[in-house]
């Protein structure tokens, strides 16, 4: 392979791209425009699947949710016993959460209150990791409420006030405000309330021998699907959620969230195309006439074809990168404008960031996307372009 | 029907695939039909055009066939999540096995095939006759129709994906049942050493045609040139040899490297052990670069063409054992460090 | 060297075929002259064409170092422009986009020379023909006289053995006609085989022609 030639045919491409400047911008800012709006679509969904995963540490190997005609409802403490004695279950906590609908400054908001014995926190692995101030409750400690960072911010609440919550459903209580959540897992934490078990059972008017779901967790993560199968068999009634079963929702939420938008954005992506194929089909008679003097001089069709290829690949490479640190760019300002349709839930109040992640992989299929299809597109005019005949090209 | 970023970039890509196939196979049929090197010159060069055609999206079609090989493992692993019970690309090929497997064979045998193509067409357009012209030509229609076919197989499989449970690998070989032929689930080290056996000797053949396609280099005479009985010996062979290899992965490497004793899962260990990955591929490639050089030096005898061939052809072997060594090496490697 | 044998080239103008030249046969030794002269249409320009492989003919057949090419593939012929033919056009067809010295090198580009190689080659060209102080000009900047004096470089930088001129006196100031006669003697002298068409075939540059081939309606119509 002669190195030097398909250097200095990438240089003439570069050169060209230069000399027809304005031909170059029109296939070249559409094209940054698109894939900046795929980069900060993909980025975004990246980190809602990020955040679910980190999320995924903090949950049970196995969620047990009673069932009463097919609707989820409260499940009785008597199922506890019985999945104790399962192999391989190490413990089981019972958790008592629910939805609070609030108005706060004339503005709807929707925050959720759980309830969990602090003897068997699911924090309590990570608690220097996971709170931003305070400290977390200790078993015995009542009346007192961990809370997401959005939910301190939407009472301005900081450390040690007392907090009076009542929703618009008529559930009320009072709480000391003893730590806050920091911003490891915003999607998760920014609207939670945590207290302990019994306060909750009190706020929701639940019995002493119920609880909202019960979570187990086993000997190794390997055992959660036997486990799982298991409690299945034994109880009916119950709703067995696996903590990668939970994670790979919201994954398969967003992957299709993404999915969707990334079919409607095709429709972007082809008049892009279309712009390039109209743009390169057409020869005007002095590109025909360079080609012609190029034949003449000795270039070969396979040489003009490669060297117009190699314009289409440079535009595409150029415009692609472009396009995809734009659009990393706006996802990191918080995707102005949109993100309240990005974070999908609308009565969430105050606002927190679109969670943004780009991996390897997602960077490599913003590439395909950006630079085959232009190829793609590219290949029969670069073809029309190199089988000019010399002479028809001069005259 | 699953729809997920993956998969509308694969069909993206399996679009233009099936543009390069199509467009490069009609062309082909049009050229091979009026292809006369005697005729008159104008429709000689009219024909040439097409070619140049054929050629453009060709190689644009070889850059993009290679992309879709990892592109497609990919899609499939982003599929996992959103089958009830796959756990690893088994269950996400149970969808519709089998047709799903000769899918992911297409994906690496289509390179090849292109890559032969190519590197035919190299050597074609060395001599003003162009005396592989038609076989060029010729060989683009079944091609293309495996395009076509493999195209289908795809939309299909990403359409049909159904909500319901799949099998996946360790339903099937963690437990041995009975059915399951006992080939599949025995955790043996025969497989790895027929494998080892079988390796060696393939390093000794590609060392062998190294030092035999130099010498010819000269002359452009070689005993081997054109025979069609050692192509398709050695296409055998090499699959056979590919064959081996998966199942002394699957017998006695995957349960090794995943340290499960009844885990055999291919699938997984290429999915959780990277270095397996790494010398699965660089093992792929160093066979199918064999392959392609005893199709190509096989394929016709023209003593200018075997000329042109010879630097050419001792690069391909080089590569190819390079690749097979490198891929050896990492397998042997990690197995030592396994016991 | 160059044969032409019963060559016969049509051309498609909508549905109109065109008979550019008919059944001509010529025979152009190494190292000669030849003048190729005839009104407008004749057929010139060609045959010029043909024997610079810019086109294809309808019949007959073409022999270069007695290598018959007229059924090479194009990317035989291109290699045969490249290395064999130095073309000289009559409206000079330089890229107006490019400097003086990127124009006389683009030959050596597909060859794979290094940029910092073929300005040197070029610059060497340029000052040969005193045009130095032009390289860095863009083409459209430079006068016709210099325009015609760049597509010579650029047709000599491969050091072919032979050079079509198709007009050069026609687009170019009285003043610049010494000059170019002056550089085709050169290349005579130098041993190169020359081919040009001529519209007069009073011109100068006669004294220095071997043979002058008279064209009328596309075929020879004598020989002197």
């Amino acid at each position: 392979m002669n190195t030097a030639k398909h250097i200095n045919l990438w240089l003439m491409a570069a050169q060209n791209l230069r000399r027809y400047r304005a031909k170059s911008l029109a296939i070249l800012i559409p094209l940054i425009l698109v894939m900046a709006t795929s980069s900060f679509m993909m980025s975004t969904r990246g980190g809602f699947i990020k955040d679910a995963e980190i999320a995924r540490g903090f949950l049970p190997d196995v969620t047990v949710q009673g069932i009463s005609a097919g609707r989820v409802e409260e499940i009785s403490l008597d199922v506890k016993a019985g999945i104790e004695d399962i192999p391989h279950v190490k413990k089981v906590v019972p958790r008592v959460w629910g939805y609070l609908p609030l108005r706060i400054d004339e503005t709807d908001a929707a925050f959720t209150l759980m309830g969990i014995d602090f003897a068997h926190s699911v924090f309590d692995q990570r608690l220097p990791w996971t709170i931003d101030s305070g400290i977390f409750p200790v078993p015995g400690d009542r009346n007192k409420a961990v809370l997401g960072s959005g939910v301190a911010q939407s009472f301005a609440a900081s450390i040690g006030d007392k907090l009076q919550i009542e929703d618009t459903l008529g559930n009320k209580g009072e709480f000391e405000v003893a730590a806050i959540f920091n911003s490891t897992v915003q999607v998760y934490s920014t609207d939670l309330i945590v207290v302990s078990i019994e306060d909750a059972r009190i706020f929701f008017g639940y019995t002493e021998d119920e609880a909202s779901d019960l979570l187990v967790y086993t000997d190794a993560p390997e055992y959660a699907d036997r486990v799982a199968l298991d409690i299945t068999r034994l109880f009916k009634n119950t709703r067995v959620l696996t903590s990668k079963a939970l994670t790979d929702l919201v994954k398969e939420a967003f992957g299709r969230r993404g999915g969707t938008f990334q079919a409607m954005w095709l429709i972007l992506l082809v008049a892009v195309l279309l712009l390039v194929w109209a743009q390169s089909a057409h020869i005007s008679v002095d590109v025909g006439k360079e080609i012609g003097i190029l034949k003449a001089t000795g270039w070969q069709t396979g040489e003009i074809i490669e060297m117009k290829m190699m314009e289409s690949l440079i535009l595409g490479l150029f415009g692609t990168s472009l396009g995809v640190l734009l659009g990393f760019v706006y996802a990191l300002m918080g995707t102005p404008g949109i993100s309240g349709y990005c974070l999908g839930c609308a009565s969430i109040y105050p606002k927190f960031p679109v969670p943004v992640h780009c991996d390897f992989q997602s960077i490599i299929l913003l590439f395909i996307l950006g630079v085959l299809p232009l190829m793609g597109v590219s290949s029969i005019p670069a073809w029309l372009a190199g089988v000019i005949d010399p002479d028809e090209g001069i005259r | 029907m699953i729809l997920n970023t993956y998969i509308i970039t694969y069909l993206i890509c399996s679009s233009l695939s099936l543009f390069v196939g199509l467009t490069a196979a009609v062309a082909g049929l049009q050229v091979w039909n009026r292809w006369d090197i005697n005729s008159e010159a104008e429709e000689q060069y009219r024909l040439e055009k097409r070619v140049y055609l054929i050629i453009t999206v060709l190689s644009l079609g070889f850059f993009l066939r290679l992309l879709m090989i990892p592109l497609w493992f990919w899609t499939l692993h982003s599929m996992i999540k959103s089958i009830p019970g796959a756990m690893c690309l088994v269950g996400v090929h149970n969808i519709s096995a089998p047709l799903s497997y000769i899918a992911s064979t297409l994906k690496l045998v289509l390179p090849a095939l292109y890559g032969y193509w190519l590197i035919l067409n190299l050597l074609d357009r060395r001599i003003a006759a162009q005396p592989f012209m038609k076989q060029k030509l010729m060989f683009l229609i079944p091609l293309g129709l495996l395009i076509l076919a493999e195209t289908v197989l795809d939309v299909s499989f990403f359409f049909s994906a159904p909500p319901r449970q799949v099998s996946c690998c360790t339903s099937l070989f963690d437990i041995p049942r009975e059915g399951v032929p006992h080939i599949v689930t025995e955790s043996t080290w025969t497989w790895v050493v027929v494998f080892y056996v079988l390796a060696v000797f393939t390093l000794a053949e590609i060392v062998y045609f190294i030092i035999a396609q130099k010498r010819s280099a000269s002359t452009g005479k070689g005993k081997w040139f054109g025979k069609k009985s050692l192509m398709l010996c050695e296409t055998l062979g090499i699959i056979f040899l590919f064959g081996v290899f998966l199942l002394a992965l699957h017998t006695r490497i995957s349960p090794l490297f995943l340290g499960l004793p009844f885990h055999h899962c291919v699938f997984c260990l290429g999915q959780e052990v990277w270095d397996a990955l790494f010398c699965f591929c660089m093992i792929f490639i160093g066979l199918g670069l064999l392959l392609i050089y005893f199709w190509v030096v096989c394929s016709f005898n023209y003593q200018a063409v075997n000329k042109a061939l010879g630097e050419k052809m001792v690069k391909l072997l080089k590569w190819s054992g390079l690749a097979f060594t490198v891929g050896l090496s990492v397998l042997s490697l990690h197995i030592l460090r396994a016991l | 060297m160059i044969k032409v044998e019963n060559v016969t080239k049509n051309y498609q103008s909508g549905k109109v075929k065109v008979k550019a030249i008919h059944d001509v046969s010529l025979e152009i030794r190494r190292g000669e002259f030849i003048a190729l002269t005839g009104p407008s249409g004749s057929g010139k320009t060609t045959l010029l064409n043909i024997i610079g492989c810019l086109t294809r003919i309808t019949k007959g057949s073409l022999w270069l170092d007695d290598q018959e090419v007229s059924h090479f593939p194009d990317h035989f012929l291109s290699a045969v422009r490249r290395d064999k033919i130095g073309f000289i056009f009559q409206q000079f067809n330089l890229i107006s986009g490019y400097t003086t010295w990127e124009n006389v090198s683009l030959p050596l580009v597909p060859m794979g020379v290094s940029e910092k190689m073929r300005r040197a080659r070029a610059l060497k060209l340029l000052e040969h023909l005193n045009l130095e102080t032009r390289a860095d000009f863009m083409a459209n900047e430079l006068s016709g006289g210099e325009q015609q004096r760049t597509a010579f470089a650029r047709a000599l930088i491969n050091n072919p053995e032979i050079i079509l001129a198709d007009e050069p006196f026609s687009n170019i100031d009285v003043g610049h006609v010494k000059m170019v006669i002056d550089i085709l003697a050169d290349l005579k002298k130098r041993g190169k085989t020359i081919v040009t068409s001529l519209h007069d075939s009073n011109t100068p540059v006669v004294k220095l022609v071997d043979h002058t081939v008279y064209f009328d309606s596309g075929k020879i119509s004598a020989h002197k």
